[in-house]
């Protein structure tokens, strides 16, 4: 999920160094994933070891709940949770980016319904 | 381990008494079903309006068509059958599954910017030339056909046990029937069609599923912790039930087991071509991410009810009566809506023709969906790339043919099949999603140094270990359930071939897009800008 940054030549303008909009989009949404994919990752490696690990599974925590069947609600929860993060990380900060500038603003990035290509 | 405690055999869990009112029901619910299938068949000539509905679907109506595709024969009948069996591990798979949405979430919003819709398009992004669409094709074959036979032969046996029939001649009858009446559906329907139907299924599946979890509860005086000592105690296996490793194919090896389990699952659930095909036909990127948000909401709500059932069922019902009747316990939801209520009364009729009907559309949506997706690709990818874009009408005829050749194989293997455990089927179509698309999916959109050979390499290399690997693990041979339970050749020890194959695929791909080119250098496609 890196980004693939240019970088520009040194003689070109001031306002030509600014960051494009397109690389401000990209740069937005690859820190979205990045913190969504770590925010279910820690989760699911413990989901893991945990159905690895028999004896740790089936380690009571309330009455006949074990830590293996609480750790999976607990792992629905974190990723729910995630997934409504990241619909409001990306509505708020990566779609505004996405979409074109008001009239007379630079840096504009093609629009959404442009991209679509149709085969 | 605990196989010889489930053996199957004929049973009649309905009853005489409730089966007249309850196939009467049923029967009047297919009949409106394919009476409002009849008005939602489709005349449109526009082969886009057909594969993707003119990508106008909203994301609050492709999210609740999304969560319907999550609601398959597999993951309502198997699963929950796994979880009133199995207990910790088939809870895992349920939980897998779930997880499995926020890999599609990652990559909704690109493979709809890319515009494509089929695995042709995608594995097209990076290469040029018919060699990607005719890997698209084989793969989507890989997976699509094992899927329709698992899916067809499950939905022959509930059929076959809701109208109280479950000899081997009864149940592959019902299994071409409703296969019959599936395909005739897949014929004259569009996606936009489809996804009504999956919105109505949604419903329904989570109405029912609610309701039996509230009458479980309330058979144990609203207490979830006794519903789950109860669980524990009618289990085959009561120290072992909320432990891994009761699966039966993984009593060796069961760490490795698991961990080629949960890569499968999420990897192999996440890119099967329905679900690329329905995020196809969103308005746009945004809108197929918001759809896929307000999908993962709807699923975790169907599976943490799902979980809920399959408990519910191994505390009412009892393990060891679940798996006299079905070795998968398949049969749990139905057997539940069975013993949940007392016999005679009014309530516990309108509960199984609920399972009865809530199974039909299931089937119906489910198997045109993945029959569909299949089509699209062989009427999109390989028929129009040959006779070239201007022939739609063609196009469209051969989507049809395309649909009627798929139901007629898919109803033909499931029928021959019947007598023998395919549940290798399964393992091996979501292992070959998992090891030839999910790679080749992150690659073409992550990694701009992935080309055509590379791709290739990925998709063969991957299909080919898949085979290899499937052919000789306990799922076809050396085990009681296996597909030849008296041969043993089987040399790989795990139940799945992702723990290998995956990491192959990953590999293979990276070295082929490393190695230099010989001869002819043949030109890269770059991927468009605002696909990475």
């Amino acid at each position: 999920m890196r980004s693939y940054f240019v970088p520009k030549p040194p003689d070109e303008s001031v306002t030509d160094v600014r960051p494009q909009r397109a690389d401000l989009h990209r740069h937005a949404v690859h820190r979205a994933q990045r913190v969504f994919l770590a925010l279910n990752a820690v989760p699911f490696a413990v989901g893991v070891v945990l159905s690895c690990a028999a004896e740790l599974a089936a380690a009571p925590v309330y009455g006949r709940l074990t830590l293996g069947l609480g750790w999976g609600v607990l792992q629905l929860g974190v990723f729910a949770g995630s997934v409504w993060w990241y619909e409001n990380r990306a509505t708020r900060v990566c779609d505004p980016l996405e979409r074109p500038p008001t009239p007379g603003a630079s840096g504009a990035s093609p629009a959404d319904a442009s991209r679509a290509v149709t085969r | 381990m605990t196989w010889y405690l489930l053996s199957s055999g004929v049973h009649d869990p309905i009853g005489s008494a409730a089966r007249g009112p309850v196939v009467v029901a049923f029967l009047v619910f297919i009949g409106l079903a394919l009476l409002w299938v009849v008005t939602l068949a489709t005349h449109d000539d526009h082969p886009e309006g057909l594969y993707v509905a003119d990508r106008s679907l909203s994301p609050v109506f492709n999210g609740f068509a999304m969560a319907g595709e999550q609601i398959s024969v597999l993951t309502l009948f198997a699963t929950s059958g796994a979880i009133a069996l199995f207990g910790y591990d088939g809870y895992a798979s349920a939980v897998d599954s779930v997880l499995a949405l926020g890999l599609l979430l990652l990559l909704a919003q690109k493979v709809r910017n890319s515009g494509r819709y089929t695995l042709g398009g995608l594995f097209s992004l990076r290469a040029s030339g018919p060699a990607p669409c005719i890997a698209a094709a084989v793969v989507t074959l890989a997976i699509t056909l094992p899927m329709l036979v698992i899916q067809l032969r499950a939905g022959g046996i509930i059929a076959a046990m809701l109208i109280g029939l479950s000899t081997d001649a009864a149940q592959v009858l019902c299994t071409v029937l409703l296969g019959g009446l599936v395909v005739c559906f897949a014929v004259v329907a569009d996606l936009k069609g489809t996804s009504r139907m999956h919105v109505v299924k949604v419903g329904i599946t989570l109405v029912t599923l609610a309701v039996f979890v509230v009458l479980s509860l309330n058979k144990f005086s609203w207490d979830a912790g006794s519903l789950l000592s109860a669980a524990v105690d009618k289990s085959v296996a009561p120290d072992d039930y909320l432990s891994p490793g009761l699966w039966a194919h993984i009593s060796s090896l069961v760490p490795l087991n698991m961990i080629s389990d949960h890569i499968v699952v999420i990897l192999g659930t996440a890119v099967m071509p329905h679900l690329i095909l329905r995020v196809g036909a969103s308005r746009t990127g945004r809108s197929a991410r918001r759809s896929m948000s307000i999908a993962v909401g709807l699923t975790g709500a169907y599976f943490l009810l799902l979980i809920a059932t399959g408990f519910a069922a191994a505390a009412v019902v009892g393990g060891r009566d679940i798996g006299r009747v079905d070795d998968n316990g398949q049969a749990s939801p139905v057997l539940l809506a069975s013993d949940v209520l007392g016999n005679g009364s009014a309530m516990r009729v309108a509960l199984i023709t609920a399972v009865a009907c809530a199974a039909f559309l299931v089937i119906l949506t489910t198997v045109t969906s993945v029959m569909f997706a299949a089509a699209v690709t062989l009427a999109h990818d390989v028929f129009a790339r040959a006779d070239g874009p201007r022939a739609t009408r063609r196009h469209v005829r051969a989507l049809r043919l395309a649909i009627v050749v798929l139901g007629a194989m898919g109803l033909t293997l499931s029928a021959a099949a019947h007598r023998y455990s395919v549940e290798f089927l399964a393992i091996f179509s979501m292992s070959v999603a998992a090891t030839c698309v999910a790679p080749v999916l992150v690659y073409s959109f992550f990694w701009p140094g992935f080309n055509r050979r590379g791709l290739l390499w990925s998709v063969y290399g991957g299909l080919l270990l898949c085979t290899v690997l499937t052919m000789f693990s306990p799922t076809v041979s050396g085990s009681a359930y296996a597909l030849m339970p008296e041969a043993d050749f089987h040399w790989y020890p795990f139940r799945a071939p992702g723990l290998l194959s995956v990491p192959a695929a990953f590999l293979l791909g990276w070295l082929g897009s490393r190695n230099p080119v010989r001869g002819p250098v043949r030109a890269e496609r770059p991927v468009e800008q605002g696909v990475i």
